[in-house]
């Protein structure tokens, strides 16, 4: 065998056919006959990717989806026509991230018309996505398998339970009150006498402070300094000390009155900063007030005293169901905010798994282009097989993009019913993901009248709450750091359903208060959320609130009083020598100062007064030395 | 173990080809890319492509992709950290790769991922060095062992083989 690019002299190999063929081809730079297997390869591949190539698809699109929305998502019967621009997919299961036996969403048929255009780039364009049917929160035939490792999703739903950990529900205490006898407290544990303890040594630097700077005014040197040139001028005039001893006595005073003033300025700042710390003490002194308020709480939650008053009793019954409510909507905001981040700077993701590092991948935008991902617009018509809203519905999504800036509108979604759904009044919903600003609005809105609501277990209680038909209206916003949502519900026909007798001991103030709440014939709670992602706030109210509350109040309201009697008296008990000893010191510092500065500018005052007498006198009044 | 011997019997066959110093330098070179950069992309495709058309060593190619698969892999920490330079710390070409990523065909190279990038710069920036070492390694070899180890009986089992038959169809 021999060619051009072979080193003269070569020997020759044993290689029969296939050899000499080769030995044809190789001269020059290029070896025609390597044309061979890549057309072979290359006849393989088709073959293999018409047979196996929607399967593949299948499979990446599977585990690529399950990867970005941290939930099992499956993929059935996907059918990819490239050069038609179709996709049609026979089935999609979408797991609830939140309950593996449930679906999420099961999608299916459906046909998805694709832009060919922007495949080239690497982009996917949807035009119209229409999901022939499908159904919401159905039963999974098996459990959702958990998403191994981290994902975004995962992170999300961490954030979420941070979110909702920061949400305060106060337990319904129903406990009998006979458990007064048990209250043992601590003075350690009363954030009154900590407080007293840190006010008191607020009080002692105070103290040594105010001290020190009193001290550094050197008041008395001074002042004595400047009476005895008082002293020994008083009596004296022009015409005694003669002109040059006048002239030499106005600048000795001229200076020590400076003397006197600056004395007075820095004593005006030592009442001015006296003024701060009594402001101080006095705040600190009002803290422990509202310091003993905590004790009394506190000494009261110990003793398991029953929640009787109106807001707490909201947020204890209803605070747990509204949260659940408002995690959701914050679950898929939190998630539209880290997909779609604003603006067309260079976006960084995790690059493919593989064996090699993934690296990372970075997204690079352009105006005027296509984004990376936009499914223009969405129609699917599913069915809600649950009892509370059951029905079939329209569903359309217009503008999702992984870059709204270049698509210059906001994702919209809307919810209606179809007409020829089961019986049900009236259900809307719409929402709006507006991410072209670096201020992200994400917002959901609905109301649903005469639908059949969704029944609920009272926390502490043996009671469910069977709301039976009514109306309900949801809304949610989070821009930025700010939220805002509101939950109402109007049962008008609730029904009482009771889950089993109360434990022994326990039973009587929960048979008493299950039989409040089994008499009360409509139930409307209304949940308003505020604050802050770090800071959110839950206000709860319902109409049962206030007479749960009033019965609670005349069943059990003479034995809370002498409780709350004996909680106080413990608390007062505890607190009141360290409270007596705190506020005599704060007094005494408050006194001392209060005396010290009076003193000193009544001081400060009289010698200054003294030595412009002494200065007029040299000046004999109107004459005046130079 | 197969490997072993795998990666033997591609190592005597390409240092006792019959192509020059040059060709097979060149294949080795080009091959380096398979080992050097994540495989499952355009770029390598187009390398297989050039070492099956271009009259170079297809056997050094081959032998270069299973030497230097384990450098990639332990080169990989390196090939991020000079991808993620290129791609995001180096703003006065933000505008290239803005281009690139939105230029028909070019996304689908993967040159926005730090480690392909990295890598294939690493390959190219290797490219003449490696060419270069590979020839002047296998002209010392061919002027002082070659002729022993070619009259060996182990150099005899090795061109009995089939699969030796099938090589020499791309050797130059």
């Amino acid at each position: 065998m021999s060619g051009a690019g072979m080193p003269a002299g070569g020997t020759s190999q044993p290689g029969g056919v296939g050899v000499a063929a080769s030995a044809r081809f190789a001269r020059g730079p290029v070896r025609w006959s390597g044309l061979l297997p890549i057309v072979l390869f290359a006849f393989a591949a088709s073959a293999f990717w018409t047979l196996f190539g929607n399967r593949i698809v299948q499979a990446v699109a599977s585990e690529a989806a399950t990867k970005a929305l941290g939930t099992e998502v499956d993929i059935r019967g996907l059918d990819l026509r490239l050069l038609r621009g179709t996709l049609t997919i026979a089935q999609v299961e979408i797991a609830d991230p939140f309950d593996v036996k449930l679906n999420l969403l099961e999608l299916g048929p459906i046909v998805v018309g694709i832009q060919r255009r922007p495949l080239l780039e690497k982009k996917v364009v949807i035009d119209s996505f229409i999901v022939v049917q499908s159904r919401y929160h159905a039963p999974r035939a098996v459990p959702a398998r958990p998403v191994a490792g981290r994902s975004l999703t995962r992170d999300v739903l961490t954030e979420v339970k941070k979110f909702t950990d920061k949400i305060s529900v106060p337990p319904l205490q129903l406990l009998p009150i006979d458990t007064v006898r048990q209250l043992a407290l601590h003075p350690e544990q009363l954030a009154t006498v900590r407080n007293a303890k840190a006010l008191d040594a607020s009080a002692d630097s105070l103290h040594r402070a105010f001290t020190a700077q009193y001290q550094a005014l050197r008041l008395d040197q001074r002042l004595d300094s400047a009476k005895q040139l008082a002293d020994r001028l008083k009596g004296q005039n022009p015409l005694s000390l003669g002109l040059a001893g006048a002239q030499r006595a106005v600048s000795e005073l001229r200076t020590v009155q400076k003397s006197i003033e600056d004395l007075r300025v820095r004593s005006e700042k030592l009442a001015s900063d006296a003024q701060r710390g009594d402001q101080l003490l006095r705040a600190g002194v009002a803290a422990l007030d509202n310091a003993r308020e905590q004790d009394y709480a506190f000494a009261r939650g110990l003793l398991k005293l029953p929640s009787i008053e109106g807001p707490q009793l909201g947020n204890a019954l209803f605070g747990q169901v509204s949260i659940d409510k408002f995690q959701q909507a914050l679950y898929y905001a939190e998630v539209s905010k880290r997909y779609v981040p604003p603006g067309l700077l260079p976006r960084e993701a995790p690059g493919p798994r593989r064996m090699r590092r993934e690296g990372i991948t970075v997204a690079f935008p352009r105006a005027m282009h296509y984004p990376t991902f936009h499914l223009r617009r969405a129609l699917a018509h599913f069915a809600m097989n649950e009892g509370s809203v059951a029905a079939r519905y329209a569903a359309t999504v217009t503008n999702l993009s992984s870059e709204p800036d270049l698509v210059g509108a906001p994702m919209a979604v809307s919810i209606s019913r179809d007409a020829a759904g089961a019986d049900l009044g009236m259900l809307r919903a719409s929402g709006v993901a507006d991410h072209r600003t670096g201020s992200a609005l994400d917002s959901v809105a609905g109301r649903a009248t005469g639908i059949a609501l969704s029944s609920f277990d009272l926390p502490g209680l043996p009671l469910t709450a069977d709301l039976g038909v009514g109306d309900a209206t949801f809304s949610f916003a989070m821009q930025g750091e700010m939220v805002r949502g509101v939950w109402a519900l109007r049962a008008p026909q609730v029904r009482w359903v009771t889950r089993g007798a109360p434990a022994d001991g326990e039973g009587e103030m929960i048979r008493f208060a299950t039989q409040v709440i089994a008499g009360i014939p409509t139930l409307s709670i209304r949940a308003e959320l505020g604050g802050t992602i770090d800071a959110p706030v839950l206000n709860v109210r319902s109409d049962i609130d206030s007479a749960f509350a009033a019965s609670l109040r005349q069943q059990v309201g003479a034995q809370l009083a002498k409780a709350e009697v004996r909680v106080r008296a413990e608390v007062d008990r505890l607190t009141a020598e360290p409270l007596k000893a705190v506020r005599s010191k704060v007094d005494d510092v408050r006194n001392e100062a209060t005396r010290r500065v009076a003193e000193s500018r009544a001081r400060i005052d009289a010698q200054k007064k003294d030595l412009e007498d002494r200065l007029k006198g040299l000046s004999g009044g109107s004459l005046r030395i130079p | 173990m197969l490997a072993i011997l795998k990666l033997l019997q591609s190592l005597v066959a390409t240092l006792h080809s019959e192509g020059s110093p040059r060709q097979v330098a060149l294949g080795f070179a080009l091959g380096a890319s398979l080992g050097l950069t994540p495989l499952v992309n355009v770029h390598n495709g187009i390398v297989v492509l050039l070492l099956c058309v271009l009259n170079v060593s297809f056997g050094a190619g081959m032998l270069a992709w299973l030497v230097c698969t384990p450098v990639g892999f332990l080169l990989d920490p390196l090939f991020d950290r000079v991808g993620q330079f290129l791609l995001l710390g180096t703003p006065s070409l933000t505008p290239v790769w803005t281009s690139w990523y939105n230029m028909a065909g070019m996304p689908w190279t993967n040159f926005n991922n730090s480690v392909v990038l990295g890598s294939v710069v690493c390959w190219l920036v290797l490219f003449a060095p490696t060419a270069f070492a590979a020839r002047w390694g296998l002209r010392r070899y061919r002027a002082t062992y070659a002729a022993t180890f070619e009259s060996s009986r182990y150099m005899r089992a090795v061109k009995a083989s089939r699969l030796y038959n099938v090589w020499t169809w791309f050797n130059p």
